[in-house]
């Protein structure tokens, strides 16, 4: 990146950012920095349709280069297509695509995560520590807490679980919450004297 | 586990055994009693104690994936607040701002669930409620919807500019809301927004987070919130709106029932043969 | 109830599209491959169609009733994003980003402070007036908190009471982890939950014979060819 590209960036970062910031402590020009708040409505947009325009060419790309597996990417781009072009002219299909195709896939790929987890269990947790052993325990009260074969079992079991939960889990996560507010800062900070660079790939 | 079965099949075995579990709940009610907790019933009641012709913010940020687990407690939370809008004149504005998906679902709730139910009986859209849609940028629309929304929501879901919407001429920033309320996966960002605003707000949040929120539980943030699935069931069984929830919940209780299993069997062999090498390595 | 052609085709759908992506779970396969492809391909296609209503209906209707100079502006900034897509072209796509990453760090930043740092702090100074068991908690809660922030100090090495207050920061952050091991299951387990009764009620059923008889014929090939060679 050329040193006028670079401060362009890093102008472009701070000016709306510190105008916010500005707007939010002294209460001044309220409504202008309402009016840019509202600007990632629309640059979210923006930004969606270019992600969708990189899918279209990476996967087309694939097609016409007929590279391994190109079917698969055909297969993509197809119901890509199909899909908006339904939701243009036949909102009724369209609506049942999404109810019975989109859904029931993007459900199916996360349940995933719950096949993985009793795997997860298996081969990761092994009592090697103390520590570890503290982490197993109060996984396993916080399950009785949440299922309610836990109350079934004992009604100990969802109090224990969850003073838990809340306290000694709480207080920890309230550090961690903290320490994460310090690094949202300290990150803001770098991108504003242009030492963080990261979100715009260099 | 036998030393025959190679990693692949040990997961397998795991895999098979966990949809027998969960599978056998459909196919044989067991019905497991699920007592209603203080959360479910402060949730319940802090809805119920939004004034006559209040004004309740409901943010609908769930994805496709977490509709499986809060959906049917999001339908059952609309059914409460179109009931109180049929009772007391209650106002619902309804809005998404993570993704799509929560616009969709919303729509879906309304058009499936609300009007056929007959909840939306004797109210008219844009007079008792508003649907305003998808309002990507997500932190900074939920900024904008407690500072400005007339800037943020330009239009409704339908495409309607907000200021032909009559009840939204009165409704401009958090000072005209009564109740705050989202239902989702995350609860940082919310925080951030809403928390301190001095008003009572509500969240319907995806077990996976809860343990993550809890700093949030607090007084002056977080009034209530409903915890996962166990949560949706409950509040179903306050509101007798019953559903996917808590229908899962004989499901719900055998998977942790193998978790807990797989976690204790494998440790307890582990520990005892750990124990058994180092009485032998003693003598 | 008769089921209409429509339910009964609905049914087949869902149950042979899911028993596609859970066919995975035995081993990688043609259909998952397919089912994936699908996946992705309808997923941008709703979301394409989301994106453009939504840009259509929030900004280029007000856009052309107004002529606001902010919508103006930020509709040229979102159009420069697309820049990114021409190789040469890519830097006036920078600045687009670099204001959006702007206004969303700054409305992070400031909500970070009073509602992350002071929000946080502020409850954990109620001591007094209330009950012994409501104190024990919170001195408990203040303990973990304090010790788990002293645990991720990088800036000094742990020696001698740092030591000590971050091995006990590690331990509350070990119950913490423990917590959240203990709730992610719930809402994973959901995801499988909900697609059970597509499986086994109704005309699914006949969807999960047919791929347990297909799963089976393939686990007794394969033994088969392990055996031959």
């Amino acid at each position: 990146m050329s040193e006028i590209m670079r401060k362009a960036v890093v102008l472009s970062f701070a000016i709306p950012a510190l105008f916010i910031v500005f707007s939010y402590y002294t209460g001044a020009v309220k409504s202008e920095a309402a009016r840019l708040i509202a600007w990632p409505v629309t640059l979210a947009n923006f930004s969606i349709i270019l992600g969708v325009a990189t899918f279209t060419r990476y996967h087309l790309e694939r097609v016409t280069k007929r590279t391994e597996q190109w079917p698969f990417n055909l297969i993509a781009v197809a119901s890509f297509m199909i899909t908006f072009v339904l939701a243009l002219v036949a909102k009724s299909t369209y609506d049942y695509v999404v109810s019975n195709v989109v859904i029931v896939l993007q459900i199916s790929l996360m349940s995933f995560i719950s096949f993985y987890n009793f795997t997860l269990f298996y081969r990761a947790t092994r009592v090697r520590t103390a520590e570890v052993g503290l982490l197993l325990v109060s996984a396993i009260l916080v399950m009785l807490w949440m299922a309610p074969v836990g109350e079934a079992v004992s009604p100990a079991f969802p109090t224990i679980g969850k003073w838990i939960n809340d306290i000694p889990s709480g207080g920890a996560m309230r550090g961690i919450l903290i320490g994460i507010a310090v690094g949202i800062i300290g990150l803001f900070v770098r991108s504003l004297i242009g030492y963080e660079r990261s979100y715009v790939g260099g | 586990m036998s030393p025959k079965l190679s990693p692949l099949n040990q997961d397998r075995l795991i895999f098979i055994v966990y949809i027998l579990l969960i599978a056998l709940p459909s196919l044989l009610v067991v019905g497991l009693p699920l007592p209603v907790t203080s959360l479910a019933k402060s949730f319940h009641s802090t809805i119920e104690g939004v004034r006559d012709r209040g004004v309740v913010l409901w943010v609908t940020d769930q994805t496709f994936g977490t509709w499986v687990e809060l959906g049917s407690g999001e339908i059952a939370i609309y059914k409460h607040l179109f009931s109180l809008a049929q009772r007391r004149g209650i106002r619902l504005v309804f809005a998404t701002t993570y993704n799509a998906d929560g616009a969709v679902l919303s729509a879906s709730i309304v058009q499936d669930h609300i009007i056929p139910g007959g909840f939306a009986k004797g109210l008219k859209y844009g007079e008792n409620w508003v649907q305003l849609g998808w309002l990507p940028g997500w932190e900074a629309s939920l900024r904008g919807l407690v500072t400005d929304i007339h800037k943020v929501a330009r239009a409704d879901y339908f495409g309607t500019p907000i200021e032909k919407i009559p009840m939204m001429k009165d409704i401009t920033s958090v000072k005209d809301i009564d109740l705050l309320g989202h239902s989702g996966y995350y609860i940082d960002e919310y925080g951030r927004q809403w928390g301190g605003l001095g008003k009572p707000w509500v969240v319907s949040i995806s077990a996976t987070t809860v343990a993550m929120a809890k700093p949030w539980f607090e007084k002056g943030i977080v009034t209530t919130y409903l915890n996962g699935q166990r949560g949706c069931a409950e509040y179903e069984a306050l509101t007798g709106y019953r559903g996917l929830a808590t229908s899962a919940m004989d499901a719900q209780s055998l998977g942790h029932l193998l978790a807990i299993a797989i976690l204790i069997v494998p440790n307890a062999l582990y520990l005892a043969r750990k124990g058994l090498r180092r009485s032998n390595s003693t003598r | 109830m008769e089921m209409t052609e429509l339910e009964i085709f609905t049914q087949l759908l869902t149950a042979s599209l899911i028993i596609m992506v859970w066919s995975f779970l035995y081993r990688e396969n043609v259909f998952y491959r397919i089912a994936e492809h699908l996946a992705i391909g309808s997923f941008f296609g709703y979301i394409l169609y989301m994106s453009l209503k939504t840009l259509y209906d929030k900004t280029l209707v007000p856009l052309a009733a107004t002529w606001a100079p902010d919508l103006v502006l930020v509709t040229i900034i979102g159009i420069l994003m697309w820049t990114r897509l021409v190789p040469k072209l890519v830097w006036p796509s920078r600045i687009s980003i670099s204001v959006l990453a702007g206004i969303s760090m700054a409305v992070a930043v400031t909500g970070a402070v009073s509602g992350q740092i002071i929000g946080q702090i502020r409850p954990m100074g109620s001591w007094a007036g209330q009950d012994l068991m409501t104190n024990v908690n919170n001195i408990i809660s203040a303990v973990a908190a304090f010790t788990s922030l002293a645990f991720f100090t990088y800036t000094k090495e742990h020696k001698g009471v740092l030591r000590v207050v971050s091995r006990i920061g590690r331990t509350f952050i070990m119950v913490c982890f423990g917590a959240i091991l203990g709730t992610f299951l719930m809402g994973n387990l959901a995801f499988s939950i909900g697609q059970i009764p597509s499986l086994v009620t109704g005309y699914g059923v006949y969807v999960s014979v047919a791929g347990i008889i297909l799963i089976m014929a393939d686990l007794i090939l394969s033994k088969r060819k392990m055996e031959r060679s």
